[in-house]
């Protein structure tokens, strides 16, 4: 039987997963595959970082008038999902490899990239032109960057590399500042700066999440995720993938999975939160069966609650909408699967969310109008009714 | 006493271990302190050729093409790592190979290969058979045909040696018609068999004493039963003897640490180590197997972790063979039942490919430096003749001195092609 204090509870989750749950309200279709999204601090452009080693851009458009939306509804819609009004301007394209990094400085005009060939750039978003770079490090790192984090103040750049190192910039002038090799080889999968501006953490492929003191760069500790690796038969497997500072910089997301076996890996997807102060793990979020796999992106939202990509096996992987405490997520979208990069708004409540087209596995020759067709990443525009 | 030609599962356990444990216990003492002498020394000495001699190094589930020796940077499909140069003016290969990057002079790769199945359960037999025509006959592995086509080596080693993961012990089921006798001997985790070495308190009467019992025993129990099995427990205990006269083979204190960290301290690098001693001691096939290579899902950094350890332990093992003039008579492959898809799949994955694939060969004459075949500017489909299983079969028998063309099994009467009618060695890799 429920008690009262129970169904109190109860109907203020029910409130809450209502408040919360968003739409979907538009979706694009870029004919190659991301890796990251982000949009810039004005809300008028949207960056994705591509596996064809280029940066795509597309700008806000405002809407067509209600008469000519509804004429041109026909045509725009995909499986009843209307195009999202963003149109694509000439891409960055001064990247090799694929673009697995992408931050935007937070007082806007410049973006930060980077490759899985080692090179770092600084480039300006705005115009209709293809965007060169502002500065670039061809060599940031001996290899592919996995990850870049900027300061609150949007004046230095941590970059986190297979070489095992971080690596901190500075991002008036590209100029390294200073590079950090506690990780022992491994290579560095994640990094995030602290809101507060004084820490930085790194983490690899071991599960190990180091704490750097920012600007000095000496190591102050280090938080044990070992959960999220396991050596299975020749592969190291898992790692952390994704490290993210709630914004009041209380709690550290340590994301990935927990790795069942290599080869066509396996495992949990999941969240680790730390307590920033103590530096223990205070809770585990499991965001769903052992075939979804990877923790891709996250987000904190101020309202309590964390989205969530996440990608398995093909087929599997969605965005989540987890609200802290709870033991599942509040919402879980239908559309989207092997989701691979989150993107929130800036001003309005929208959260973008790069999937991967069905069907995207599959041995052998399998040609479609006799072309051999490689998968691409839709975008799912997600909206809430307004911002709490 | 049912004298069914084919015992029953019980019997054949009992009978087996019997005949194991007896061998292993008897004439261990007989071979105590026997030393290994070197080969080549030994040829040398009595001038003659050196045996020829192979070393196979299976990737099971699929080393991605892309990822090792044709990729194709910068490209749809290339994936995020680099191209190397390598020792081979003008060749490239991934960055994930950096040692066998200075050393691909010494060995060829075949970029051309282009098979048929693309699953696991048809593709793995179908490759490691040759991919024979269908004459309604199981043929043997390349590693059993070896051992029938070439005989064992002088060193009366055992012909076929299989270094794998897991548990060891003697596997006949890849002889084919070929009969259990030519199956492999396998060393799990690169261990000798259990029980190699006999009580330390047995005395040399008692072991002589089980020996002919065993023989006794052996003698009662083939009768009517079929002479393929006996002959393969025959066999099985003739090469524990054999292994029993080389027990330092196995003794890991006299590998040195530099040797270990050379070979890379992983389980591919220690296992490449005791193939190499086999090699060494005069086992005519040696197999390396590493399992957990079918990445369907993140297959970049899966190849990141894979690869560096295949790349160590394979350039570690050709330096030695190359130091030692082994590699003049040693076949050295290393390959997968197929490749990977170009198409990167929504787990960050590659999928099966028998498409356009790689091969990694060379040694035994074989061309050094070469490259064969192309692939297109995607890396999907084969731009010049393609190469099947049966050419390379074709190749590497030429290569080890048997004329793939015209050398027949007999199967109790029936000639069978030892290769692919429809298939020739590749003559650009034999030179």
């Amino acid at each position: 039987m429920t008690t009262k204090p129970e169904k109190k509870a109860a109907d203020a989750a029910e409130a809450f997963r209502q408040r919360w749950t968003p739409k979907l309200t538009g979706r694009l279709e870029p004919d190659r595959q991301i890796a990251r999204l982000r949009f810039t601090p004005c809300g008028k452009f949207l960056l994705g970082g591509g596996y064809d080693g280029t940066v795509w851009r597309w700008q806000y458009e405002e809407p067509p008038q209600e008469e000519n939306a509804k004429q041109s509804e026909g045509k725009s819609r995909r499986r009843g999902v209307p195009e999202a009004p963003w149109r694509p301007l000439e891409r960055f394209k001064s990247h090799g490899g694929w673009v697995t990094a992408l931050e935007v400085h937070p007082q806007g005009g410049i973006a930060f990239s980077a490759d899985s060939w080692g090179r770092l750039c600084a480039w300006g978003y705005e115009g209709p032109q293809e965007p060169k770079p502002r500065w670039q490090q061809p060599q940031a790192h001996d290899g592919w960057i996995t990850d870049m984090a900027l300061s609150p103040d949007g004046r230095h750049l941590a970059t986190a590399g297979v070489d095992g190192t971080v690596a901190l910039w500075e991002t008036g002038s590209g100029k390294l500042l200073r590079r950090l090799e506690g990780h022992g080889g491994s290579e560095v999968l994640a990094v995030a700066f602290h809101p507060r501006g004084d820490a930085v953490v790194s983490g690899d492929l071991f599960g190990r999440v180091l704490h750097w003191e920012f600007p000095s760069g000496r190591k102050v500790r280090e938080l044990d995720a070992s959960a999220l690796y396991k050596l299975h038969r020749l592969q190291d497997c898992g790692g952390v993938r994704v490290l993210r500072f709630a914004p009041d910089g209380k709690r550290l997301a340590v994301a990935g999975t927990r790795p069942n076996n290599g080869a066509t890996i396996q495992g949990v997807p999941t969240v680790l939160l730390f307590d920033w102060e103590s530096g223990k793990p205070h809770a585990e979020l499991s965001l769903g069966p052992k075939n979804e796999c990877f923790v891709c992106d996250l987000l904190f939202h101020e309202a309590g609650f964390l989205a969530v990509a996440t990608s398995g096996t093909p087929g599997t992987g969605r965005l989540h909408l987890h609200r802290e405490g709870e033991e599942k997520p509040f919402f879980t979208a239908r559309g989207p699967i092997n989701c691979h990069a989150l993107a929130r708004h800036p001003k309005w409540p929208l959260l973008v969310v790069a999937g991967t087209n069905s069907g995207s596995n599959g041995n052998g020759r399998q040609l479609r109008n006799g072309k051999y067709v490689g998968n691409h990443s839709p975008l799912f525009f997600f909206q809430w009714a307004s911002e709490g | 006493m049912n004298r069914h030609p084919r015992c029953n599962a019980e019997q054949h356990r009992l009978s087996r271990r019997r005949v194991l444990q007896g061998a292993l216990g008897l004439c261990a003492g007989a071979w105590w302190g026997l030393r290994h002498r070197g080969l080549s020394a030994a040829f040398a000495a009595e001038g003659k050729e050196p045996p020829r001699q192979v070393l196979f190094v299976w990737l099971d589930g699929g080393l991605s093409q892309l990822e090792s020796w044709d990729p194709k940077p910068g490209t749809q499909f290339g994936g995020p790592f680099r191209a190397i140069a390598t020792s081979v003016p003008g060749l490239h290969i991934c960055e994930l190979l950096p040692e066998m990057a200075k050393r691909m002079h010494h060995v060829a790769v075949v970029r051309s290969v282009s098979t048929k199945d693309n699953s696991h359960s048809a593709g793995v037999p179908r490759i490691l058979r040759g991919d024979p025509k269908n004459r309604g006959v199981v043929y043997p592995y390349l590693g059993s045909a070896v051992a029938k086509l070439l005989g064992p080596c002088p060193s009366g080693m055992p012909p076929y040696i299989w270094v794998k993961p897991g548990s060891g012990g003697f596997i006949d089921k890849y002889a084919g018609f070929l009969g259990p006798k030519y199956g492999a001997l396998a060393l799990g985790e690169g261990r000798p068999p259990q029980n190699l070495l006999p009580p330390k308190d047995l005395p040399e009467q008692d072991l002589h004493d089980r020996h002919r019992l065993r023989r006794l025993v052996n003698r009662h129990f083939v009768a009517g039963r079929n002479a393929q099995i006996n002959d393969a427990y025959e066999h099985a205990y003739h090469m524990a003897q054999a292994l029993m006269s080389r027990r330092k083979l196995f003794d890991e204190s006299t590998i040195s640490d530099e040797e270990r960290d050379r070979y890379g301290r992983t389980q591919i690098g220690q296992h490449m180590i005791v193939a190499r001693r086999m090699l060494e001691a005069g086992a005519r096939f040696v197999q390396v197997t590493s399992y957990g290579w079918d990445t369907h899902g993140d297959n970049f950094l899966a190849h990141r972790s894979l690869v560096p350890k295949f790349d160590r332990a394979l350039a570690a093992v050709i330096d030695d063979l190359v130091a030692s003039g082994r590699i003049e008579h040693t076949l050295i492959i290393a390959m997968s039942e197929f490749g990977r898809t170009p198409r990167i799949n929504g787990h960050v994955g590659r999928d099966h490919w028998p498409e356009a694939w790689s091969v990694l060969t060379g040694g035994c004459g074989l061309q050094r430096g070469a490259v064969i075949g192309a692939t297109d500017q995607q890396g999907v489909f084969v731009k010049t003749e393609p190469y099947d299983i049966g050419h390379l079969f074709h190749t590497w028998f030429t290569a080890l001195g048997i004329d793939s063309q015209h050398t027949e099994y007999d199967n109790n009467g029936q000639p069978l092609p030892i290769a692919h009618d429809d298939c020739f060695p590749i003559k650009e890799l034999l030179g």
